[in-house]
């Protein structure tokens, strides 16, 4: 069985690995950072040529490298600085995830009178992470089929519109690494992004705005949570359902943070050696580098057009205030 | 400006001067709890 499903992921995993190995080659010859080229060259791939069946699969495990790559990240994290700063960090991503939530859930039944369902989708989609968000709390809210597929695409065009200009306006307004680091990983919306576009622009952007996702992920299962007992009591229940409860917020919780944080608690006792971290720091940037091609053939140009006009102008109202927002509040608290 | 400049002057020191001197003497997590909750009350409040 193990076998089985090995042998039907390996022809994707070759395909990501060899685009991650061209991205790094174009890199060096045309001076364009590798994991733009290679998010670039997924894109290009899966809307021009389509991605081989036989790949699909493999292709799909682009997460896995990507979460196995955070993981790597753990023995870089200047653990001190974070914990010196993450009291104010913190307050911000928990203030900043209510406001996002709150503005889409307003925005979407006040101004765009989109059904609520809907409305909800998008809130935990673009507040948390994106397409996980989206599926985790579906489930709770009841929705059809249709919404979340209506969801996924608007915020998936998101995730392709954020990477491609949040490391251009953070370079045009010279932002320093922990602003432009924190201030992506408060306003765009999927980890992938995210991770891509902070270490797009330098290695400590990278980091503090893969943290700073991180400390967004975590809240997951308590807005499914809240969602679930929403709209449990809105058709009639008394909230108290069957998801509510210590195993639905297990299930919802990314795991590979807390080994993300075992890592970062390891490096920072000091229990590995330079070479050691050095090593783990050339596995994540190898993992990225891979996961980031499969990012790029995740992205469907033809499927995004599958958004409605009112969705898509929801998200971009949330993301036009939380970033000017946060960008704002990044810039007076840690610049 | 620093409050010195201000002081000098006959009007005494300028508020937004003086406001910002104050932000900028705040320890960070109270700058960070201070524009949370800000950020908060305004979805709240509409």
């Amino acid at each position: 069985m193990i076998a089985r499903n090995t042998a039907r992921v390996v022809p994707g995993v070759a395909v990501l690995v060899a685009g991650a190995a061209v991205a790094h080659v174009l890199s060096t010859a045309v001076g364009v950072n590798r994991l733009i080229l290679a998010v670039g060259l997924g894109v290009v791939v899966a809307n021009s040529v389509g991605t081989p069946e036989w790949a699909e699969d493999g292709l799909a495990t682009h997460k896995l490298w990507l979460e196995t790559g955070i993981v790597l990240m753990g023995a870089r994290i200047a653990v001190d600085q974070l914990l010196s700063v993450g009291l104010s960090l913190l307050v911000l991503v928990v203030s900043f995830l209510g406001f996002s939530l709150l503005f889409v859930e307003l925005v979407a039944r006040n101004v765009f009178e989109i059904p609520d369902r809907l409305g909800s989708l998008l809130a935990a989609g673009y507040s948390i992470c994106g397409v996980s968000a989206i599926v985790a709390v579906s489930s709770g809210v009841r929705a059809k089929s249709e919404q979340i597929a209506y969801a996924v695409a608007t915020i998936l065009l998101f995730d392709a519109v954020t990477l491609a200009t949040y490391p251009a306006i953070g370079r045009l307004l010279d932002l320093p690494d922990i602003v432009f680091g924190i201030w992506a990983g408060i306003s765009m919306v999927s980890t992938g992004p995210v991770v891509a576009a902070g270490f797009a622009y330098s290695p400590t952007a990278g980091q503090w705005a893969t943290v700073t996702k991180l400390g967004r992920n975590v809240f997951i299962g308590v807005v499914a949570i809240l969602y679930a007992v929403y709209y449990a009591r809105q058709n009639g229940g008394d909230g108290e359902t069957s998801v509510a409860s210590w195993r639905y917020f297990w299930g919802q919780f990314p795991k590979f943070v807390l080994g993300f944080v075992l890592v970062a608690g390891v490096a920072s006792a000091g229990l590995l050696s330079d070479a050691e971290v050095a090593l783990l720091e050339r596995g994540y940037q190898l993992l990225f580098l891979v996961a980031f091609v499969g990012l790029g053939t995740s992205i469907e140009i033809q499927g995004m057009r599958r958004t409605g006009i009112k969705p898509l102008l929801v998200v971009l109202s949330a993301l036009v205030a939380v970033s000017v927002l946060s960008l704002g509040a990044a810039m007076l608290v840690f610049a | 400006m620093s409050n010195e400049d201000s002081s000098n002057t006959a009007a005494g020191p300028d508020p937004i001067d003086l406001a910002f001197d104050r932000w900028t003497a705040l320890d960070r997590d109270w700058k960070a709890v201070i524009l949370g909750t800000l950020v908060l009350s305004v979805v709240l409040v509409s």
